[in-house]
């Protein structure tokens, strides 16, 4: 039986990371013609991790004063520094298990309706393994170095299920650009590593470098004050490796100017669909702002900070760009894409506003009702036989009633209405825009995650009224998804809804219900997750209500738009064609980037290669084999084969040696 | 834009695996037994912990605006 031993909790969670690194080898190896044994590898070892999770959960839960576990292996040792590679299991840690063991296990059960006819069944089930495993390794890591390794196999990962159905030339060209763009952001996270490492070299002194957290202060805070009273490390100096860090985290969690792979990372299977954008790969990047939050501080811990307004400013205008998009995506999928991009938009507000706690609360709702979410739409498309556009569904409600239940859940929880999840948490991240100050446009960060709450409510029910409601457009024969499909979608829905009550107090909900004097109540989400020491805030009734009444506005806007046609929608497109062409061509940003491409880098690589390779280096090869043919040229008349002549040379040369010699005797002495 | 070609237009490239597991087979029911596992330890491990705050929690004085970003 498990037990409450820091031994038992570092083994269990050695476990949940390794075992699904064991099923996907096995099944690439020898299981792969056996559809029943991939299957059962793959969801056998989820199903592992997410029991032990759950123990773990429960141990944290009870013996706060024990964490956080961790245990270090040596890797790498040198006399200047030494790499380690452990697991880290504290209270972050524990919840992003439980979100990422949860959501991987029902997306597996899920594909095994979906992926059925598939021959590549077994394929997906090793990479979905392979996935979980990275993901997981990712969120066990010790230190920056380690999170790194399994930050590019999650990248490696994403970039074969995006490609999955690889002989699709839009499939190839898709995970081509999901892996190029995390590139680039990779690049900017491994020179902030190396920055930082640079500026804190001499505080590690043989202990495991980078590391998040350790009992004897030789973790990230520790070198960040050493440095800066060492003077190594100013606030500027700090606030530019923030963003250089940062670059991973806008690349993997897809925000602007980086997020233009994920809308295409579509093109991979629904199930996968649902994984990177709910669990794994896009929630990588908010867990490292999380797990390495002293780096976006000041040097002395304050989160007034203008790393942290980077990341706020980044979000707040990426949550903002993204709704406009999803309001005119006729593409189920790519709809629910940027609403993704949105929410993650969400999340980084409340991290870089100093709402820590409200930050991970939002990734942590949001997991549940975003897979989901993606889960029903991949059910629809299984349902109408690879429809994807809402202008051909309609009328599902009667012929999908449990996809289209669980739908409507997801999105009203996202929407924010009062009483389901999603609207506690981007509650709280409003209320910390509102509060937002650094710089002369902080006042306009809160009004600008207003507007998007507006927007989301918009959007995501004009995706419920055009797909579920009204009469069917389509041709194919719409029928319900099989019970091992639909299951997963009641799971996922039950915590979409209830998930939020742990981020809130019964009774601080009471007290502005019943219009008293809001006061400060703990709650457990707070109580377990934080940063430094715990703070609980009192509901901000004018904030909820606000929130609540513009999502109301943009529901309302959406039903009389879609449902009863009142036509408002084609009035403001036609009105201004520009405007609706800028929000259905997602504000030309790969136009941008293509043209970009085409007319600046394109152009300076042939200049360059011109100059340097075509000029210097090839006319570098020319000079060198011309020097050779013009040398051997004039040696080969010496080369005549009579003995004579060669004596004769011999001579020559001793005699001039020994004059040389003679003359340097003579005249420098020696 | 993207076409999801699921199971229904996937045209069996570069793999030998064969035969399709019917709906209704046991790795069917077992899959939704899992889920339904989930779904039951998911609620059940959810209440426990909103319980474990308790009503005997100590109320906290309501944190002033000014206190929460005087960093």
């Amino acid at each position: 039986m498990f037990d409450f031993s820091p031994n038992a909790i570092l083994s269990a969670a050695q476990w949940i990371v390794l075992v699904p690194f064991l099923a996907a080898t096995i099944i690439i190896l020898f299981a792969r013609c056996n559809k029943t044994l991939s299957m059962s590898l793959s969801v056998g070892a989820v199903l592992y991790g997410f029991i032990h999770s759950l123990l773990i959960l429960d141990v944290l839960r009870k013996h706060p004063e024990l964490q956080p576990y961790q245990v270090n292996y040596d890797w790498f040792v040198s006399s200047a520094f030494k790499l380690s590679v452990g697991v880290l299991v504290d209270n972050l840690a524990a919840v992003m298990l439980i979100v990422v063991c949860a959501v991987s296990l029902l997306v597996q059960i899920y594909t095994h309706g979906y992926m059925r006819e598939d021959p590549g069944y077994s394929r997906f089930y090793s990479y979905l393994s392979l996935f979980t495993g990275s993901m997981l390794g990712l969120v066990v890591s010790t230190n920056l170095f380690q999170m790194y390794m399994f930050w590019e196999l999650v990248g490696v990962c994403s970039y074969f299920l995006i490609g999955f159905w690889f002989y699709k030339p839009s499939a190839a060209a898709a995970c081509l650009k999901a892996f190029v763009i995390n590139r680039i952001g990779d690049f900017g996270f491994l020179v902030g590593i190396l920055m930082f490492f640079a500026a804190t070299f001499g505080f590690w002194n043989g202990h495991s470098i980078l590391a998040f957290t350790d009992p004897n202060g030789i973790d990230l805070t520790g070198a960040i004050k050493w440095a800066a009273a060492n003077g190594s490390l100013t606030a500027a100096s700090l606030t530019i490796i923030s963003i250089f860090v940062f670059m991973g985290p806008m690349a993997k969690s897809a925000q602007a100017p980086l997020h233009v792979w994920l809308p295409d990372a579509l093109e991979g299977p629904t199930p996968i669909s649902a994984l990177i954008h709910a669990a794994t790969m896009v929630a990588a990047g908010v867990y490292l702002v999380a797990r390495a939050y002293p780096i976006w501080l000041t040097p002395d811990g304050s989160t007034h900070s203008a790393g942290l307004a980077v990341v706020a400013w980044v979000g707040g205008l990426t949550a903002f760009m993204a709704a406009t998009i999803a309001l005119t995506q006729f593409d189920i999928k790519r709809a629910l894409a940027w609403s993704t991009v949105s929410q993650l938009g969400y999340m980084f507000v409340g991290l870089g506003c100093g709402a820590y706690t409200a930050g991970m609360f939002h990734l942590f709702n949001h997991a549940f009702f975003k897979a989901m979410l993606f889960l029903c739409s991949g059910a629809v498309i299984h349902g109408l036989a690879g429809e994807q556009d809402m202008r051909k569904m309609g009328g599902l409600w009667k012929k999908m009633p449990i996809t289209a239940w669980c739908f409507l859940i997801g999105t009203i929880s996202i929407s924010g209405v009062p009483g389901f999840s999603g609207f506690f948490s981007k509650d709280e991240i409003i209320a910390s825009a509102n509060h937002f100050s650094f710089g002369l446009m902080s006042g306009l960060l809160g009004p600008i995650m207003t507007l998007t709450a507006f927007l989301t409510a918009f959007y995501m029910f004009r995706m419920f009224f055009m797909t579920f409601t009204g009469t069917y457009r389509g041709e194919a024969h719409a029928h319900e998804s099989p019970l091992v499909m639909t299951m997963p979608l009641v799971a996922l829905a039950v915590p979409s809804v209830i998930s939020g009550y742990l981020g809130v107090n019964p009774k601080a909900l009471m007290q502005v219900i019943s219009f008293q004097t809001p006061t400060a109540f703990p709650n457990v989400f707070t109580q377990f997750l934080h940063f430094g020491h715990v703070e609980y805030e009192a509901l901000n009734p004018t904030v909820m209500l606000v929130s609540t009444v513009v999502s109301l506005i943009g529901i309302a806007l959406a039903y009389n738009c879609y449902v009863q046609k009142s036509g408002i929608n084609e009035k403001i497109a036609k009105l201004s064609p520009p405007l609706y062409n800028f929000s259905f061509n997602k504000w030309y940003f790969d136009e941008l980037y293509l043209g970009l491409v085409n007319k600046v880098i394109l152009p300076l690589y042939r200049a360059v290669w011109s100059l340097v390779d075509q000029f210097i280096v090839d006319n570098l090869v020319n000079l060198t084999s011309l020097l050779t043919v013009g040398s051997g040229e004039a040696l080969r008349y010496t080369e005549n084969g009579r003995g004579q002549y060669y004596a004769m040379v011999i001579f020559a040369c001793v005699a001039g040696f020994s004059l040389i010699f003679l003359l340097y005797r003579t005249y420098v002495g020696g | 834009m993207g076409h999801d070609s699921h199971s229904h237009d996937s045209h069996g490239h570069g793999s030998s695996e064969s035969g399709i597991i019917p709906e209704g087979s046991l790795q069917d029911k077992s899959l939704t037994l899992i889920a339904l596992l989930v779904l039951i330890l998911m609620t059940t491990s959810g209440f426990q912990w909103s319980l474990s705050m308790g009503s005997a929690a100590p109320e906290m004085p309501a944190e002033t605006e000014s206190e929460h970003h005087a960093e």
